[in-house]
């Protein structure tokens, strides 16, 4: 468990693309119907899909 | 960051969370269910006719057919497309809201659908639990309240988030190490993940927890501005055509629906006019509502004005909270936010047991 600290940017990378992605998920299904549904789908599903693979990894 | 700083990001978390959590899960154990509102509550829907749709003045005869000796308080087209118009009615246009009663009619027939009489449902108490913990108002500001400390623990749990990854790569899970770094890194990850939706759902819940402050305040200030030069003239004696006025409004403003007609002497509409509220046609500018006017004697158009930044705020925070703008697919994934939200405050939980 030595390895080399991390900075903050490298911290905070990773969550910061999600919460991103999960805001234009949200706003996008706002702004029209259709293509901006499937839109906002994907982009929310990032988040979730993210949590299941790390935990089914670490379950492992 | 130094070690009293982040002793002290520490203590905002453990103690904003600490108060909140209870209230958080129960909030977010009977959002669940809430967020399928549409699906579970038992409501008649006819079939899709093809036939024109009734006229208004139409379906308010057979709604004032259907409960006898009472009047029509406000007549609402679904933002759902369902073939369906609701009519509120009530003994009086001084009765208060739960002594009123829905009328359900067939927007192509006229026909009654639901008499309004049926008795609450599992679902309804749900939703009472969820917006006021039984409590009415006190209530409602209680849990605005603790939508802010979450906002506070929310905000602080991303600043220690920091600390704690300094040496593990994101998604890290010790499954091997001692049961609270399990917690943690579950907590962690589980956290930092569904932030910005936590966030969101958090900070328009805590909005529409102020709906009815808002609400009231735009009655006492624009609307009370716009029916002010009719405060002295008499009651109109005979109304005038319904379904003139909400032409009228229409045709005023092209592009927009009607959402909900409020008549004389409902607190939407004031003593003289039909309050005519008129919505756009996208996810977003269908929340938006519109008031205009119409003289519930002459007919005519008297006043119209958009609503206020508080009120578009308001309207706005709704489909955020409720997941309801964007189709099934979005309300199951609202619903894997929710159940993620849950994990995150149980391993909050464990985590704060296993360290006192």
């Amino acid at each position: 468990m030595a390895s080399a600290k991390l900075t903050m940017r490298r911290i905070y990378r990773a969550p910061a693309f999600l919460a991103a992605i999960s805001f234009i998920g949200l706003v996008s299904a706002l702004i029209g119907d259709g293509i901006y549904d499937m839109l906002s789908w994907a982009a929310l599903a990032l988040p979730l899909i993210a949590i299941g693979r790390f935990l089914l990894r670490a379950s492992r | 960051m130094q070690a009293s700083s982040l002793r002290l990001w520490y203590q905002v978390h453990k103690w904003t969370s600490l108060i909140c959590t209870i209230f958080l899960l129960i909030l977010c154990l009977t959002g669940l269910p809430l967020i399928f509102h549409d699906e579970l509550s038992p409501q008649a829907r006819p079939a899709a006719t093809g036939m024109p749709l009734a006229g208004l003045n139409e379906i308010m005869a057979s709604a004032k057919k259907s409960r006898p000796g009472e009047v029509v308080l406000y007549v609402t087209e679904p933002l759902e497309e369902n073939n369906t118009i609701s009519v509120t009615m009530g003994a009086s246009t001084a009765v208060p809201a739960d002594s009123m009663h829905l009328v359900v009619l067939d927007a192509h027939t006229a026909q009654v659908v639901d008499h309004g009489s049926r008795s609450r449902g599992i679902i309804d108490f749900i939703l009472e639990l969820h917006t006021d913990l039984f409590a009415g108002s006190p209530g409602r500001l209680f849990l605005g309240v603790m939508a802010l400390l979450f906002l506070a623990a929310t905000i602080s749990g991303v600043v220690l988030y920091a600390p704690f990854m300094r040496r593990l790569p994101f998604g890290s899970m010790r499954f091997a190490a001692a049961r609270r770094v399990r917690w943690l890194d579950l907590h962690n990850l589980l956290g930092v993940t569904t932030v910005a939706w936590v966030l969101v759902v958090g900070v328009t819940g805590g909005i529409n927890t102020l709906g009815t402050f808002v609400a009231g305040y735009w009655q006492s200030t624009e609307l009370a501005a716009m029916i002010a030069p009719y405060r002295d003239q008499p009651l109109p004696q005979e109304l005038s055509s319904v379904q003139a006025a909400v032409h009228l409004a229409r045709r005023e403003e092209p592009g927009m629906t009607l959402s909900t007609v409020a008549f004389p002497g409902t607190p939407f509409a004031g003593k003289h006019h039909y309050g005519v509220y008129l919505r756009g046609n996208t996810p977003l500018t269908s929340r938006l509502l519109k008031p205009l006017l119409i003289d519930a004697e002459t007919g005519q158009l008297t006043a119209k004005r958009d609503m206020p930044w508080y009120v578009k705020c308001l309207f706005i925070s709704e489909p955020l909270h409720f997941g309801d703008y964007g189709g099934m697919p979005l309300k199951l994934l609202w619903a894997g936010f929710d159940v993620v939200t849950i994990g995150v405050l149980i391993s909050g939980l464990c985590l704060w047991r296993l360290r006192s």
